[in-house]
This record gives C-alpha cells, structure tokens and sequence, in this order.
C-alpha cells in the first residue's frame, strides 16, 4: 500500500511512502495516524477514484491525500 | 457625475461620448460587452470587417475598494469562433476606466490609412493619435517605453505582432502595476484590435474624484465581511497563494483528467516537474516571488514571479492551463522551457492556452515531434515574425488541424479545449459544448465540484448532475463576470454564504439599487441566452454544440468515453 501527499500536507511528513498494509485499515485512520486534520483535507483519491474517510482500502491500494485546493 | 460611455469610430476618427442609457445602467464587465455586442454588431459580419465593434469595460465593482474587483471586460465577434466573445483580465486599466467614469468605450468601424493608431484616455476623455513608433513592436517593449514617457502610474492596454497581423489567436495584453503582463486572452480580441489599428490605449486616472459610491456606510461594512470570506477561505486564503493555479497539475493527473499527448492519456508520467508542488520550490529557490497579485486589492494572489536559473525574470501569471497544454499535452516536462514559451506568447500577444493546444496539434500532425521543447519555441518565434507556417500556426488548433488533415483535434465552436478532460471530467465537457463561447473552462468551473470538492461533490465519471451542475456554474458565472470581481471569489462564495450576501450588498450600495439574489440568477440567465442568440442569429446550431468524435475513444485510466446523447446536451438550454 501506498500513501501521497500534496501541496501543503507534505510540509514536515513526506511526498510518498509505502505503507504497512493492515486488513480493514480506513483512510481516516491513516489521517489520524499522519496528523492530518479533516478540515485541511479537500480530495481523497484511491486508485485515482474518489473517496470517503471512511473507505476500507485493501493491500495494492494508492491513496493520494489533497488539502483544499483551488484554481483554474 | 454620472457614468459616460465613449464611441470611438475608427473609419472617421472621431470620439463622442454620450450618457448610459437606463437599460444599460445595472450592468458592467461581460453583462454590458455580451448585451452592447449583441445589440449593435450584425451577428453575421466579418469579425474583422467595418461592422465589428472592439467593447472594453470595467466590472460593476471595478475602482472601489472591495477586494479582488479589478477585471476588465473585452468584447466582441470573435475572430476564432465566429460567434460571440468576452474575455476578462486582471491588471490596472478596469480600476482606470472606473475612476474616470468610464463605463464603456465602444470602438467601431475601421481605418483607410495604412498607419497604427493610439488612443490615449484621460479626464479630458479620448484622444485618437497617430502611431509611427511603436508598431512591430512586441508588448513588453510597449509597456517600456510608454511607462518611461508617461509614469509608472499609468494603465496601458495593447496587442502585439500577432494582433497587427489579425490571426485569430491574438490576445490583447493589460499592464499590471508593476510592468508585468496580464492578457484578455480566448477567442483572438488582438486580432479585431489590429484590424482597427489601435496599436495600444493608455488611461491616465490622476485628478478623478474616485468612484461615487450610493451608499458608502452599506459598502464598507460589506467589503469587510466579503474580504473576510475570501481571506478565510482555504483556497482564497491559503492555497492559490502558495501555489498558484498550477496546483491542479497533481490533482488532475492523479484524477485521471489530466489530458497527455494531445488527449491521448489522462495522466502525464512528467506530472510531478511541472506541478505547482515543484514551481513553488523553483521559485523560492531563485529568488523569485511565490504570491503576487495582479492588481491593487487583490487578496488572493495566485500570480507568481517566475525566475530563471541567473534569477533574471521570465515570467508572471504562469498559469495551469499554460502549463498544462505546454507540459502534459505537448509532453515538455520543464519549467523553465515552458516560462520561455509563456513570455514570448506575451510579447507577441497571442493566447497561451490556445497556442498550446494548437501546438499538440502540430505535434499531431508531426511538425516537431511530442516533447520537443526547442522545437516548440521555434514554431512560437514563427508566429511572431509572421512566417507563412507562423501564420498558420497563429490561427489556432482548429486552423493547424485543418490545414495538416488530421482529426484530433480538440476544439469546440474552432476554440481550444483546456486543460480537464471532458471524458473522465463530464461536468466540464458540458461547459465546453455548450458555452457560447466555445470551449473554455472558466465559463462553468465544474472541476470545483468534480475534482477538488468545494461546493459539494459530483462524481466526475457519472453522466448524473451533469448538466444542471454546468447551467448553474454558468450562470453564476455569468454575473461574476459582470461585476469585475475575479473568478476565485467564487471558491468562498460558494462555501460561505455571508461573503455571497456581501457581494450582492457591495453592488446595491455602489449604485443603490436592491438587487436579491434572484435578480442575480435573472440576470445571470439573461446574459447566457443574449449571448446564445447571438451565436445562432451568426449561423451557430444545436449541432455547434458538440465535442470532436474522438471523444468516443475511451481514455486511460478509467477507460471513460463522452457518452451524452445530443438530446441531453441540448437540455442544458431550458432554463
């Protein structure tokens, strides 16, 4: 499993890391776990899909963590 | 005193000016250009013929205090799509405009004599001028010498070669306070502009009493509350200013919406040189500046001064969409290449986001092979010299696809798609087939919802909530674009309701009128179906409004087609 940061989440934590997969393991816990605060985030994306905090990601798994972003 | 609007007739050189009719008053910026258009140019004419007008105006907020008011309208039949135009930028010249009471400046007919023209606007009104100096000259030169000879106060707007040479990527370039350029840029208003020889406009506001305000207690408490939205706002506050607008490069790429190789993939394998990620560091490395703004009051400050290894300047407004089409779809995976790109299109005054959707075109069509960063500098110093390919080139995708015979082309309505695709991004495809102004993604910003999730969340794969999400964007859009308040405003509006109310009650109090907040969604509706009738009285169809058949192809990663029907597309008109 792997988790991305972007923009301002990676400031003091990382770009990406492979994580250590652990069965029934939710986005939300990976947040808590990286000090991620809620409000901070915009889009959640598995596999290149959106998601919910509450999604159970499986082994193989890419999750990309987005702050609120803006632009165009 | 009351607002005045100027007429300056090109075919007589002469100005007139003349009090704004009651119909008028309650619009400004793309209400006032779209309804002064539609209402005065044969919508068949030629867009660079006699019948043409060239509409400049400030936004109904334009000159006062209230943040990030400072855009000016463009208006005009365009020369790209043939069918109706506005385009807006940041800069100084709308606040100049507002504080001389200059609500419109309506320029018509066109020249005998084979010479450029200025037109210089100043308390005592315009001027028309005989131009020997600075014709051929590219518009950072213009800027130099006019801000040397008339101060640093100055606003100037101007085109460049290109628009001398009236191809249909022409932009129209607006000086910011501090030398650098910002460009009226889609659907080649440069080109209608050189065909009326006005090299450049100058707009001296010093000894103007400042915009009259109705009710100045109302507005002040207002422009506070919408100042605190924006400034609280993550995106507003916070996000643009870090990074600019080329922070969507990751996010896109990672969505599967970031078009690669002129539409062949939606991700781009160089994604993380060219993010906004990277650009922040590059600039901060090189002394550069990481936020800037475009104009006095502006908050937000997305712009950016881009520097080069030597930390010389290169660059500023260095957007997404320019980096996209240059980057991903063009496969150069360098800053720097691209900053090089984006100075000299504003020099030579043509379209960025144009230009570089043309230029996967020639790729395409195997002019320079893909990722060919020098080539690709080569073909743009092409245009600006006005070599016969050069010309060709500077007539956009459309022309470029034509003339090498190739089919993938991703234009609407002959104008550039930008950079989300419509397929694995459906809401934005609607904007871009049903615009009136071909394919732009400012009209109806639909990536807020699909992508980024600010102002709710529509699945970007799914064909539901498509279309409604698209018309409401539009016409919100529609009236944003009519008070001179920058697009972003949009990101705290949305969210915060107070900093909405606030906008509304900044305008009753500028003009002391009372306007709800179904008078906006009235008039927002209005202006989009102005602008509609417009095109089909131009010829325009129900059929204009599609996207180019490769879009059926399925698109990588998500292997997503465009699968509207033509009925539902069509649907996004009844309203």
């Amino acid at each position: 499993m792997k988790v991305k940061l972007f923009a301002s989440l990676r400031e003091g934590r990382f770009k990406e890391k492979e994580w250590e997969y652990v069965k029934g393991i939710t986005v939300s816990h990976i947040l808590g776990k990286l000090n991620i605060n809620k409000v901070e985030v915009g889009a959640l994306l598995v596999n290149s899909l959106h998601v919910g905090p509450d999604y159970t990601l499986q082994e193989d798994d890419i999750l990309a963590v987005f702050p609120v972003l803006g632009g165009g | 005193m009351p607002d005045k609007i100027y007429r300056i007739n090109m075919t007589d050189l002469k100005v007139t000016n003349e009090e704004v009719p009651e119909q008028w008053k309650g619009l400004g910026g793309r209400g006032l250009t779209s309804t002064i258009v539609a209402q005065e140019v044969k919508p068949t004419c030629h867009p660079l013929g006699k019948y043409n007008k060239l509409v400049f105006a400030p936004g109904l907020l334009s000159g006062t205090t209230c943040a990030n008011s400072g855009r000016l309208s463009a208006g005009a039949k365009s020369p790209l799509t043939g069918g109706i135009k506005e385009c807006n930028a940041g800069g100084t010249a709308a606040a100049n405009f507002a504080r001389l009471g200059i609500k419109v400046l309506i320029i018509d007919g066109l020249p005998e004599k084979d010479t450029f023209y200025s037109l210089k606007v100043d308390k005592n009104g315009v001027t028309i001028k005989e131009e020997t100096e600075l014709g051929g000259k590219g518009n950072y030169e213009v800027v130099k010498n006019l801000t040397e000879k008339l101060g640093k106060k100055i606003g100037i707007i101007s085109m460049g070669p290109v628009g001398e040479m009236r191809l249909a990527a022409a932009n129209i370039s607006v000086r910011t306070r501090d030398d650098y350029i910002r460009s009226l840029g889609r659907g080649g208003l440069g080109a209608v502009m050189g065909s009326k020889k006005i090299k450049y406009i100058t707009i001296d506001d010093s000894d103007t009493p400042g915009v009259p305000i109705a009710d100045p207690k109302k507005f002040k408490a207002a422009g506070k509350i919408f100042a605190k939205a924006l400034a609280e706002h993550p995106v507003s506050g916070g996000a643009l200013k870090n990074y600019g607008t080329d922070v969507l490069v990751n996010i896109l790429n990672e969505a599967g919406g970031l078009p690669t190789k002129n539409f062949r993939y939606g991700k781009f394998a160089g994604h993380e040189k060219i993010s906004g990620e990277t650009m922040h560091d590059t600039i901060a490395g090189r002394s550069g500046k990481v936020s800037h703004g475009c104009h006095t009051g502006c908050v937000i400050q997305c712009s950016q001064v881009y520097n080069d290894k030597d930390q010389k300047y290169m660059t500023s407004g260095f957007e997404y969409e320019t980096i996209w089409a240059f980057g991903a779809d063009c496969c150069i995976d360098d800053l720097d290449v691209i900053a090089q790109a984006d100075h000299l299109m504003d020099d030579i005054g043509v379209d960025s986001i144009e230009t570089g959707v043309m230029i996967g075109v020639a790729m395409e069509a195997g002019i320079i092979p893909f990722g060919d960063g020098q080539g690709m500098l080569g073909l743009l110093k092409e245009i600006g010299s006005g070599t016969p390919l050069g010309r060709i080139l500077g007539c956009g995708a459309a022309a470029v696809g034509k003339a090498y015979g190739i089919t993938r082309v991703p234009v609407v309505k002959n104008q550039g798609i930008p950079a989300y695709d419509p397929r694995s991004v459906k809401g934005i495809g609607i904007t871009y087939a049903t615009s009136p102004m071909g394919a732009d993604h400012t009209a109806g910003y639909t990536i807020a919802t699909n992508i980024l999730k600010v102002g709710g969340f529509v699945d970007p794969l799914k064909k539901e909530g498509q279309i409604e999400l698209s018309r409401n964007l539009q016409i919100a859009t529609a009236f944003i674009d009519s008070t001179g308040l920058c697009i972003f405003v949009a990101f705290p509006i949305i969210d915060i309701p107070a900093g909405f109310t606030a906008m509304v009650d900044m305008v009753n109090a500028r003009f002391g009128i009372s306007l709800t907040a179904d008078d906006i969604t009235k008039l927002g509706k209005q202006i989009l179906r102005t602008e509609h009738e417009f095109n089909l009285a131009a010829g325009f169809t129900n059929k204009n409004d599609r996207l180019p058949e490769f879009f059926e192809d399925p698109v990588l990663p998500h292997n997503a087609v465009w699968d509207f029907t033509d009925e539902e597309i069509d649907s996004f008109w009844n309203f």
